[in-house]
């Protein structure tokens, strides 16, 4: 992966898989750069929690090689950051997770409103709230519903979250 | 009561709607989004499919994501699956790519050989 938001895309790919109703993204900067992820997903049960962190482990039958959490948990550690992870099943799922941004492994940020807009045009999404820095974006609330996903709408949410994300203080180097 | 302009407004509007859900007949796109494809790019071909199919009004076009597709050296790629049920897996996928298939693929019906990986019927 070469930038930040391409690990966050993949990891919101497991909550849509797990038939989350709402997701929410809160990222945050106090020392280290903070992201909570919860959603309302169908959850894990304690042993599948213990073994998302390794490669070895993926919920598919086909294959039994997951990398998708096992990245973004070697990314934490390797930038000297926190993995904590914590779900019900029936409840939902809550993923803690914190990178020292400023490390030479932590990878290009990327862009935040074309990952906004990405989640809006996936077919998966029914709610989507992104809270950043003291921001919060929610598609519903802004009158992106999950009805009328096209192509224009999303450059127009993207514009929209753009806007609203630099008054936040956002910058998209 | 609206006005036929309005109600004109409307149906462009549900058309164009219509390329993000299923059609049974038509072509299903499915972009491979696991790990390895975003890695490789996917989310730029997704969107460029999804772009393609609006710019030229395709509306028995279906394009989703699917997980890993089990060939992560070849992502970004997309399998391709007209209404006959036949399959044809492209691989290596980069946006002029993209744009190649679907203006020769899925507006003229002709599959791009040279940049197949695979194609099968599913019986």
């Amino acid at each position: 992966m070469t930038k930040f938001t391409d690990y966050l895309y993949d990891i919101l790919q497991n909550s849509i898989e797990a038939k989350a109703e709402h997701i929410k993204l809160s990222l945050k900067r106090n020392g280290l750069l903070r992201v909570l992820i919860e959603d309302d997903g169908i959850g894990m049960d304690k042993d599948t929690l213990l073994k998302v962190r390794t490669f070895s482990y993926s919920s598919r039958r086909k294959r039994n090689v997951g990398l998708g959490l096992s990245l973004i948990h070697d990314l934490s550690t390797s930038t000297n950051g926190y993995f904590n992870i914590d779900s019900t099943l029936g409840v939902g799922t809550t993923l803690s997770i914190g990178f020292d941004d400023k490390h030479i492994d932590f990878p290009e940020f990327g862009s935040l409103e074309a990952l906004l807009g990405d989640l809006y045009i996936h077919q998966g999404v029914k709610n989507f709230t992104l809270m950043y820095e003291d921001v919060l974006l929610d598609f519903k609330a802004l009158g992106f519903d999950d009805e009328s996903k096209t192509m224009s709408q999303k450059k127009k949410l993207e514009q929209v979250a753009k806007a609203l994300l630099t008054r936040g203080g956002y910058e998209n180097n | 009561m609206k006005t036929i302009e309005e109600l004109k407004q409307l149906r462009d509007e549900s058309l164009k709607k219509m390329t993000m859900r299923y059609t049974k007949d038509g072509y299903r796109v499915q972009v491979g989004m696991g790990t390895c494809g975003i890695a490789s790019g996917a989310r730029a071909i997704l969107n460029a499919f999804l772009e393609q199919v609006e710019n030229h009004e395709l509306k028995n076009v279906t394009v989703t994501q699917v997980g890993c597709m089990g060939e992560c050296a070849y992502e970004p790629m997309a399998e391709i699956i007209d209404a006959s049920g036949q399959s044809y897996v492209y691989g290596c996928l980069t946006i002029p790519m993209v744009r190649q298939i679907v203006e020769k693929h899925m507006i003229d019906h002709q599959p791009i050989t040279k940049y197949l990986l695979s194609e099968r019927k599913d019986s």
